[in-house]
């Protein structure tokens, strides 16, 4: 499943983001400085897509079993101009019994893999 | 760690480091921003519920385990780093209205492909000292 009309990437966004996490890290929230990186701008926090995976899963998939944990890799930056696409499968290799996996994905629109993860929820009707 | 502002090195942190408490309150306002910045209507919702009430988002947790803040009563980071990776586990979901304490503690470090990384172990707990959850980050640190 995917939210298909994702997640417009914009500076205002990002502003917004870092004012509610705290984060003025200035390689999110300063282009000048963001200039000088190898980004050459700013560029997204990646936690904005760890956020949205895991919404896709407990609003777009409406699972409400209580989370163990969740594990995510930041593989490339989102830019202003991107658009974020996330994706959730129900993990077919999760070998914990009373345990349900999902691997998370989510994209820019050029196909790019941003962020990969899991979220692995505990399966309450297993007796967990 | 002591107090301070100084920029904090990677060769000055051995794993085992500590850090000194820092505290979030988990208000109803701070997670309206929160769910106003991801578009979340759902935890907009919970966020108009008021205190006491149950975030069925765990991604909050991130909010608890920010780098500069959870260090900022020893030092700064320097700037360019970057997350390059994540894992959160929960215990116990937060509650709109509470106090959240972070302890936070150098938890391994590696390097891989000429880049240094420093897992910080950031632990979760309420006000009353129970465990919400752990959240580790995984940083390249900036050279």
């Amino acid at each position: 499943m995917n939210n298909a009309d994702g997640f417009l990437i914009t500076q205002e966004r990002i502003n917004s983001y870092a004012e509610a996490v705290r984060d003025f890290n200035p390689i999110h929230v300063d282009p000048e400085f963001a200039a000088t990186t190898p980004y050459g701008r700013t560029i997204a926090h990646g936690t904005i897509s760890a956020s949205l995976m895991l919404r896709q899963v407990i609003r777009q998939l409406r699972e409400d079993r209580p989370l163990l944990d969740l594990t995510v890799r930041y593989i490339a930056p989102s830019r202003v101009g991107d658009r974020l696409i996330c994706e959730a499968t129900l993990a077919d290799d999760e070998a914990v019994p009373g345990i349900v996996a999902y691997d998370l994905r989510c994209l820019r629109d050029d196909a790019t893999v941003v962020t990969v993860g899991r979220a692995r929820f505990a399966d309450r009707q297993a007796g967990r | 760690m002591s107090a301070g502002t100084r920029v904090l090195r990677y060769d000055g942190m051995p794993v085992g480091t500590e850090f000194q408490e820092s505290e979030v309150e988990m208000s109803a306002e701070t997670l309206r921003r929160y769910a106003e910045s991801i578009d979340d209507d759902g935890l907009m919702a919970e966020a108009a519920a008021g205190p006491g009430t149950p975030v069925s988002d765990y991604s909050v947790f991130i909010l608890f385990a920010i780098t500069r803040h959870v260090v900022a009563k020893d030092g700064e980071v320097p700037a360019g780093g970057v997350l390059a990776r994540q894992d959160v586990s929960a215990v116990r979901p937060v509650r709109v209205g509470d106090v959240v304490r972070t302890r936070a503690r150098v938890h391994e470090k590696y390097e891989r492909r000429g880049r240094r990384y420093l897992v910080l172990r950031c632990s979760i707990s309420d006000s009353a000292g129970d465990p919400l959850g752990t959240v580790d980050n995984h940083i390249i640190w900036a050279r």
